[in-house]
């Protein structure tokens, strides 16, 4: 396919110069004596470089290419000014109407190549860029719309295993195989709690999280928070305790729930037995900042960043909790705060979140 | 023992329903979407479990059928969820639900929670 370009020039002879060069050269060439004729002719006609003089009767070079680039069909097609005016004249309106490049008349046969190949190249590497992006674009689209798909499939079986081992714990069954349904229920809970974060994730990522903010009361909220998670603390031997110094958090409900949720749930499954897991909150200078202290083995300064990055994990064996971290951050920024961990190595790891409140 | 109508498009959620139900004796009829549910009425269930989000928004349609038929209009109709988002509670009720259930399902309470509504009036 060859290359085509429009020469716009209202004097005969010039054109023919222009376009005998470029024909010669192997490009496909129209010629126009007008402004006006070249936006009625360029609106539908592939091009891929204008060649513009700048004086001409009626609409004029400068404003014939201010019509070009406030043409959306038109974004990226390069064009190029011929004058015969002095440089001090011409850059400056060239620049601001939107050019690509200038070359002054009278100009060599190969200084006229040498500009519309340039410019050509340029204008293909461009559309060949935007189109592999498109491609790639789409690529992840579908990939994205896949995992979905799949986690989503996974969340019936999980929900259905789950309960069928319900079931067999009502039973009551020896011993021995209570144990066994003790641990299938576990290990179940597990891929339950990644499943459900993992589609907290997708959606987050596909529509953002939206915030409904309403004043709270971040102490009945820290109270639920601890209450839901007492007997999962009793079970590794963890208590929580709650040490909120702020009477009223504005944000989003459920957002801030599941926030704290996540950090105490993941608190307490790093501390060591006999250890208690703290929530604190206290005014900041602009906002609220909450922090939920453990007495664990902490994170390392090498992993403080990335941890709330997605697939990312911590303790990669038993999952979910690196993407709950995900999940945090994203709720975070949601409200235009942000969270980070004061890594206290080897005595615990304090998870901060700031949460900015209206003045 | 009753005779209860679980409406759910998830073959899981729905498969569990009917095994908890009737392991404790009793009898259920199964929907997957509205038109079928709409069929099963008519066999007289004594409980209605709607999941609200089968595809379609038919949950809610159903609902306003059932409360605007003069014989089903007294039928416990229960909320089947997985949303339980602050304040849906109330929505549920406004709609005309007569309580709701989230999923995941918790095996313990689930048949005494749907039982407590046999015994009401119609």
């Amino acid at each position: 396919m060859k290359d085509r370009v429009l020469v716009v020039d209202d004097s005969p002879p010039n054109r023919l110069v222009a376009v005998g060069h470029l024909e010669a050269a192997g490009y496909e060439v129209s010629a126009m004596g007008s402004g006006e004729e070249a936006l009625a002719f360029i609106d539908d006609h592939r091009t891929d470089l204008v060649i513009l003089d700048v004086l001409m009767p009626g609409l004029g070079g400068f404003e014939t290419c201010r019509r070009i680039r406030a043409l959306p069909a038109l974004a990226g097609v390069p064009v190029m000014f011929l004058t015969a005016l002095g440089d001090r004249e011409v850059t400056q309106p060239a620049l601001d109407a939107g050019a690509d490049d200038l070359l002054a008349k009278p100009f060599q046969r190969a200084e006229l190549l040498l500009r519309v190949r340039a410019l050509i190249r340029q204008r293909r590497q461009a559309l060949e860029l935007a189109a592999q992006n498109e491609k790639l674009r789409k690529l992840e689209h579908d990939k994205r719309r896949i995992a979905q798909l799949i986690v989503h499939d996974l969340k019936g079986p999980a929900t259905a295993i789950m309960a069928n081992a319900q079931i067999l714990q009502q039973a009551k069954l020896d011993g021995e195989l209570e144990e066994v349904i003790g641990d299938i229920v576990i290990a179940v809970g597990h891929l339950d709690t990644t499943v459900r974060n993992l589609l907290d994730l997708s959606r987050a990522e596909d529509v953002g999280l939206t915030v409904h903010l309403e004043p709270l009361d971040l102490r009945a909220l820290a109270a639920d928070v601890s209450s839901s998670l007492r007997g999962f603390g009793r079970i590794n031997g963890v208590s929580i305790a709650s040490h909120i110094h702020v009477d009223q958090l504005v944000g989003d409900h459920e957002l801030i729930r599941r926030l704290l949720q996540n950090l105490v749930h993941n608190a307490i499954k790093h501390s060591p037995r006999g250890s208690e897991v703290a929530i604190e909150a206290e005014p900041d200078a602009d906002g609220v900042l909450l922090r939920i202290h453990d007495s664990g083995p902490g994170v390392a300064a090498a992993h403080t960043e990335m941890i709330f990055d997605a697939y990312v994990s911590r303790d990669r064996p038993s999952g979910g909790h690196g993407l709950g971290l995900v999940f945090c951050r994203l709720a975070a920024e949601a409200h235009g705060g942000r969270i980070w961990v004061e890594a206290r190595q080897p005595t615990g790891a304090t998870f901060c979140v700031r949460i900015p409140q209206p003045t | 023992m009753g005779r209860i109508l679980i409406v759910e498009d998830d073959p899981w959620s729905r498969r569990i329903v009917c095994d908890l139900l009737e392991m404790r004796g009793h009898e259920v009829l199964a929907a997957s979407g509205v038109a079928e549910a709409r069929a099963l009425l008519a066999r007289s269930p004594d409980v209605v479990l709607l999941d609200i989000h089968i595809p379609g928004g038919g949950g809610e349609v159903l609902l306003r059928e059932i409360r605007a038929n003069a014989v089903l209009e007294r039928l416990p109709v229960i909320a089947f969820t997985a949303s339980a988002m602050h304040g849906d509670r109330e929505r549920f009720l406004r709609l005309g639900f007569t309580s709701y259930l989230c999923k995941p399902i918790d095996v313990p309470s689930f048949g005494p929670a749907i039982e407590q509504h046999l015994g009401e009036i119609r």
